[in-house]
Order: structure tokens, then C-alpha cells, then sequence
């Protein structure tokens, strides 16, 4: 033991369990590669008793990705525990058991839209590219003639456009192999840091969790700059252009077999969005139309009370004029006309969509014709809402 | 010099243990089995094709006036504020005597290809609140949105001013363009209009990518690392493989609504610049007057406070509030301190203006 209390590195016990560890993990390995290993080994065995559980087929399920990364860290904590037993000075990609072009290859996401570009990866097309001998380039700008020609045509832009694809793919992974070199120098400092006494790594997670931190900073540097924001950009289109024109082949065939095609789909759906676009927008011209007319005739009600009210006034103050007919006539057939929707009115008001179909609707067309019935209406338009 | 100081017998024991929580990780997935999502009972008031409104059942009397409509974004399921029993904002907000109402935006496929943001806005959204409004005959009603919800109740609220009572945004993206937001980095320089016109809608395994890429080694490598961790809590796993669902459990984006967001929001940042109209109706921030609640995530990778915090600057409110959570855009609905910190702040805030 030495004076921090932890053991030191070239004490016999920590030499005698590593040379005992690292038997064992030699004696695994040559059952593993003979088929014969045993129940109760000590290294792995979690990992391979998973693989014969699940067989994980699916490259985006919980389970594969858990054993993908159980055995890197696993990995690297072999890695860790070696470089530790050496001492000396810390090379970080031998720590991590790969160059950072290794590293790469074992990150699928890393090559531009993942798995699910799997369809359009650049090598999908090599047979393709592979046949066109000779200059590519030359071959793709030649012209073509006769019955055939727009499907050469065709074939033609879509070879250019793969060609496109590989070479922004190629820009995109530049970059990432940029972030990995970038976060192997920041690993290096960070271990710098921690060389300091007091600040050391004292297990294997924490080491991980340390090299987490520097891929994501030195990858956020990038993804950050101008420069990948264009490439990621140009990558995208890149691919869209490819499956465009993949899209373009595949429906000459279909419309050729006389099935429908992702345009007449679309065309129908396009039609169909419109439609009840329209349906939509009716439905709210009736239903403001119909809270204009409830508020024009509520200001009319509201008139013809005021008016019969001062009527009424007038004939108790002058009795000789309640007899006369023509007050009579005047105020009843009204009285009839308006029963009907007055009555009506807070239920249309209650089916009604609150004020906002109002406020389209009479008061912003200016169908409103005076000031005064502006003034009704607002006051209706509370009165409904109330009853909304 | 050495950066490692590792005790021998410490060292074994820790890989020693991680080999043992891995084998008993094999019974604990065994005893797993079906996991249940979503645990409050709930009943669907309206619908209008996939799009449905459903209300929340408390097992109490609502003790607030004011309803409370929740406007989730179209990127994830809606399910994520009602997760678990211990891990659900909705039952939190319940149990404080809130009646709650959520809106779920569904699976759009191909037939939903050309709904646009007019559709989900001016349709939808506005279809939805007159429900909730019409059940209760209020003319006002609240509004929570979340995230990409978030953007959508900021321009139903300019554009509808008068139907909502108070508004609350939750991890909402305003300000598109602070230079640490990497989705929105990303999507400056792509041709959105050969996107959609080549994907039609857009694959929700393309989006969950996408996500992934923000944070690629924590989110590819260290997460399922760390998993081994829980492998011998059955409840624990649980847990994870129920985030896990809802994390790819996501629906594809119909092409035009995605192709306008893209457009105005990430490129063109509308919300801040000003210019955006939804269908024909023009939105002015400006207008949204009523109470506003802001809340963001400080460790949101997603939607980086910077995204967020502008908001005060461009809406006409006085009575403006913000709650800044300590996490992160997943843990801000489920995490422990979530249901500590977030659901009592939200009831609060609207007892306060009931």
C-alpha cells in the first residue's frame, strides 16, 4: 500500500490478481473460440448468456443496443485495467482500443441518416456504378436516342446523383473522423487534469463517463460550425435527390403494370385536405353568417321594445290614442316576426362557436350599417358568449 | 504521473459486478413483461378522424373554474405527461383539483400528407378548445402547450385571443436561431421543399435519428451502459423500458405541416421576427395579453433555454412568470424533481388567476 492508502500499482497483490485476471480471461477465450465455455466463467458470461436469449436480430432493439455496449465497456475497461497495471504515459487510443477511424466503423449512426438510410447507403449502387466503365462522367452527359431515351435519361440523372451522394457522404464523414481525432486530443488533456493529485480516475466507469464527455464536446464543436451545418445540408439534399429519382423509376413501372402511383395517391389526398379545407371554412361562414343575422335582429328587438315601451308612455298619458288601430297594427305583426328566432337565439348562441365567428363575421365585413347597431351588437356578442 | 488511482480488488469488484447485474438483468427482463403507459383513466370527448380531445377523470371534485387543455407536440406521443402513477403531471394536477384535457394529435399516414399547420391551428386546436369551452361554458378557457404544442398555443392564443383565459408554455422553442441550438443549426441549410416533396410525410425513424444524433454518445453508448446499472431492479427497468416506448413510440409527420414549421419556425424564425400567418390568419405575439407562464428546462438539448426565455420579449402580456427547471426535456415531465418542482408551480400559478 502506499501513502494515499490505495494499493500501488506495481504491488505484488495487484501484479499477482492481474497476472490470475488476465489467465482467466485467456483461458475464456480459448473456450469461447473451442465452443466449450463454461457456466461459471467469470468474463462475459452475462454477455453471452444474453446473446443465446434474445439472438438479437433487430439492430435498434433495447437488447442489441445493450449488448453492443456492455462489450465495449467491457472493452475498455480491460483496456483500462492494463494501461493502469503498465503505469507510464496514457495513450488514449490505445486505452479505447481503436483509432478513431475504427471508432468510426463501429458507429453506424455516424454515416449520415443511420439505418434508416440503409436502402441508400453509396455502396447500394456500386454494382450500378461499377458497370458503367471507362469515364462515369463522360458516360452519364452523353446523349440519349430513341424509344428508350427518357428512361436513359432518367438512369442517367440518378447514376449523377448517387455520384453526388458519395461524395457529400464522403465530406460528412470527414468530419466526424475530425470530431473523433478532435476528442482524442481533448481525452489526452483530460487526463492531464486527472493526473493531478487528488483528481485521479479511480474506476472504470468513471473513465468511460470521461470519454463520454470529450466525444460529445469535440462533437458539438462540429455539429456546431458552418461547415457541418452546410455539409449536413447538401448531405440531406444529396439523398433526397437519389431516392427522387429512385421514386421516379420505381412508379414508370407501377404506372406501366397499371397499379396507382405515389402521384395519383397524392394527388387524391392533396384533393381531399382541400376539401375539407373548404368544408371547414363554410361551416364558419354559416355559423358567423347566422350570429350576424341573430345579432341583428336582437339590436332590432331591442328597438322596436324601446319604441313600443315610449308608445306605451304615450298612450297612458294620452288614453284617446290607445284605441287608435294603427299603433296596434303596427306593433303586432312585428311582435310575430320575431318570436320565432328571438326564442332560437340562445340555442343557435350556445352551438355557436363563441366570439370569434362574430368578429369575421357583420362587425369586421362592416355589414354592420351604424354606429348604434355596432353598440348592440357588442353587447349581444357578451350576452352570447354568457350563454356559451 | 498517472491519471488512474484504482484500487485492484475495487476494480475486479466493479467488473465483477457489472457481469452479475448483466446475468440477473436475464430474470429481471423475463419478469417484466407488459408494461402499462398512460394511467390515468381518461374519456374522449370529442373527435375528428385520428385527432382526439380526451378529459382526464380526478377522483375528486374539480376545485378550480377554469379547465385546463394540455396541447402536446406532433413529434412524440401525448402520453409522456401521464407516463406512469408516480411519474404523471396530469395526475398531480388532478389531485390539486384541476380538470385536465388533452389533445391527441394521433398517427397521420400517408391519406394526412397534405395537413398543414392551418389544419392543426385554425382547425384542430381551435375545435378542440371550443369543446372544452362549450362543456363548460366558459368563454376562456387554459392552455399548456408543450414543445412543439408550445409554438402552436402561441399562435392559437395571438390568433384567439379572447378564448384563452391563461396560457403556460413548457419547453417551447421561441427564438429558433440562438446559436446553441443544434436541431435548428441543422435544418438551416437543407431544401425542406425537396424533403417532403421526396419523403411525403416524414418517417418518424428519421426524426427519432435525428434526435439521437444531438447527443449521439450519450444517447447510442452511455444510456443503454448505464442501463446495467438497474438490470437487477425489475422496477427500475420497468421504468426504462416504458420511457424506452415512449421514445420511439413516435408517429410520422404529415409533409406539409412539417415542411411550413420547418420553413417558418427553424428557418425563417417567424415567432421572433414577426411575418408568420397560419392559413390567413396573421400571428402578432403581440396580442397574447392574457397571464403567461413560461417554463423551460435549464439542461434542455432540445430546446435550449435560449430558445425559450425570449418569449417575454415578444408577447404583449404584463403578468408574465417563469419557472426554470433544473433537467432536461424528458426529465421535466417524469423525473422525480418534476413531480416535486413542476405540477405545484402550475397549480399555483393558476389558482392564482382562477
Amino acid at each position: 500500500m502506499n501513502k494515499t492508502g490505495f494499493p500501488d500499482w506495481k504491488a505484488p497483490d495487484w501484479q499477482g490478481m492481474s497476472e490470475q485476471y488476465w489467465r482467466g480471461v485467456g483461458d475464456l477465450s480459448k473456450q469461447m473460440m473451442a465452443g466449450k465455455m463454461a457456466q461459471q466463467t467469470p468474463w462475459n458470461e452475462g454477455i453471452e448468456q444474453w446473446s443465446r436469449m434474445f439472438q438479437p436480430k433487430d439492430a435498434n432493439s433495447t437488447y442489441e443496443q445493450l449488448m453492443e455496449q456492455s462489450k465495449a465497456y467491457l472493452g475498455q475497461m480491460e483496456s483500462m485495467f492494463k494501461h493502469a497495471a503498465q503505469g507510464g504515459p496514457v495513450d488514449v487510443r490505445k486505452l479505447f482500443g481503436a483509432s478513431a477511424d475504427q471508432w468510426q466503423q463501429q458507429q453506424p449512426w455516424l454515416s449520415g441518416l443511420g439505418d434508416y438510410a440503409k436502402w441508400f447507403k453509396p455502396e447500394t449502387f456500386a454494382p450500378m456504378m461499377n458497370a458503367m466503365h471507362g469515364d462515369p462522367k463522360a458516360l452519364l452527359q452523353l446523349p440519349t436516342l430513341g424509344l428508350a431515351r427518357e428512361q436513359l435519361e432518367r438512369a442517367q440523372a440518378l447514376a449523377a446523383n448517387v455520384m453526388a451522394y458519395q461524395r457529400e457522404m464522403s465530406r460528412y464523414n470527414a468530419l466526424m473522423s475530425k470530431s473523433l481525432e478532435a476528442a482524442v486530443r481533448l481525452m489526452e488533456d483530460k487526463l492531464t487534469e486527472r493526473s493531478e493529485p487528488g483528481r485521479e480516475i479511480t474506476s472504470a466507469k468513471a473513465l468511460y463517463d470521461l470519454w463520454i464527455d470529450a466525444l460529445e464536446e469535440s462533437y458539438a464543436e462540429v455539429a456546431l460550425s458552418d461547415e457541418f451545418q452546410a455539409a449536413y445540408g447538401d448531405l440531406v439534399d444529396a439523398q433526397m435527390r437519389v431516392r427522387g429519382g429512385v421514386q421516379s423509376m420505381v412508379e414508370k413501372l407501377t404506372a406501366d403494370l397499371g397499379m396507382p402511383t405515389r402521384t395519383e395517391i397524392d394527388s387524391v389526398h392533396r384533393k381531399q385536405a382541400e376539401m375539407r379545407r373548404q368544408l371547414r371554412a363554410s361551416a364558419a361562414a354559416d355559423v358567423s353568417g347566422l350570429s350576424a343575422e341573430i345579432a341583428e335582429l336582437r339590436a332590432e328587438l331591442a328597438r322596436l321594445k324601446s319604441e313600443l315601451k315610449a308608445s306605451v308612455k304615450i298612450t297612458s298619458a294620452a288614453p284617446a290614442e290607445v284605441t287608435k288601430p294603427a299603433a296596434n297594427k303596427a306593433s303586432a305583426p312585428t311582435r310575430k316576426v320575431l318570436a320565432e328566432p328571438v326564442a332560437s337565439a340562445p340555442v343557435l348562441a350556445a352551438k355557436m362557436p363563441p366570439p370569434i365567428a362574430m368578429k369575421s363575421g357583420a362587425m369586421k365585413s362592416g355589414a354592420t350599417p351604424s354606429g348604434a347597431k355596432k353598440t348592440s351588437i357588442k353587447k349581444t356578442d357578451k350576452a352570447v358568449t354568457k350563454g356559451a | 504521473m498517472t491519471p488512474f488511482r484504482i484500487d485492484p480488488q475495487a476494480a475486479l469488484s466493479e467488473a465483477m459486478r457489472f457481469n452479475e447485474k448483466l446475468s440477473a438483468g436475464l430474470k429481471s427482463f423475463q419478469s417484466v413483461g407488459n408494461y402499462e403507459y398512460g394511467c390515468t383513466e381518461k374519456e374522449e370527448i370529442w373527435r375528428d378522424g385520428k385527432i382526439v380531445l380526451y378529459r382526464f377523470k380526478g377522483e375528486g371534485k374539480p376545485s378550480t373554474r377554469t379547465p385546463l387543455l394540455i396541447s402536446y407536440a406532433l413529434v412524440n406521443r401525448p402520453y409522456m405527461v401521464d407516463l406512469q402513477a408516480d411519474r404523471s403531471i396530469v395526475r398531480n394536477l388532478l389531485g390539486m383539483g384541476h380538470e385536465v384535457y388533452l389533445i391527441d394529435w394521433g398517427y397521420p399516414d400517408r391519406s394526412d400528407r397534405f395537413t398543414n399547420l392551418d389544419d392543426y391551428i385554425n382547425g384542430y386546436l381551435r375545435d378542440a378548445v371550443r369543446a372544452v369551452s362549450e362543456r363548460h361554458g366558459k368563454r376562456a378557457i387554459n392552455l399548456l402547450g408543450i414543445c412543439q404544442g408550445g409554438a402552436f398555443s402561441l399562435c392559437y392564443t395571438s390568433i384567439y385571443p379572447e378564448t384563452i383565459k391563461n396560457l403556460i408554455t413548457m419547453v417551447t422553442p421561441v427564438d429558433f436561431h440562438t446559436p446553441d441550438n443544434m436541431l435548428s443549426h441543422w435544418t438551416r441549410a437543407m431544401d425542406v421543399d425537396l424533403f417532403i416533396d421526396t419523403l411525403g410525410n416524414v418517417p418518424a425513424d428519421l426524426m427519432n435519428y435525428c434526435y439521437l444524433t444531438l447527443k449521439p454518445y450519450r444517447l447510442n453508448h452511455q444510456k443503454y451502459v448505464g442501463l446495467v446499472d438497474m438490470l437487477d431492479s425489475p422496477e427500475e427497468l420497468t421504468n426504462f423500458l416504458r420511457m424506452e416506448k415512449w421514445i420511439f413510440d413516435s408517429p410520422d409527420q404529415a409533409g406539409e405541416a412539417f415542411r411550413q414549421f420547418i420553413k417558418d419556425f427553424y428557418q425563417g424564425n417567424k415567432l421572433m421576427k414577426g411575418g408568420l400567418t397560419i392559413g390567413d390568419k396573421a400571428v402578432d405575439l403581440k396580442l397574447i395579453k392574457q397571464p403567461v407562464l413560461n417554463i423551460y428546462a435549464e439542461q434542455d438539448h432540445l430546446v435550449p433555454p435560449s430558445a425559450s426565455i425570449p418569449l417575454k420579449q415578444v408577447i404583449g402580456s404584463e403578468d408574465y412568470s417563469v419557472l426554470s427547471f433544473k433537467g432536461g426535456h424528458i426529465g421535466i415531465y417524469v423525473s422525480g424533481r418534476a413531480q416535486r418542482e413542476v405540477p405545484p408551480a402550475i397549480s399555483r400559478w393558476l389558482k392564482e388567476r382562477d
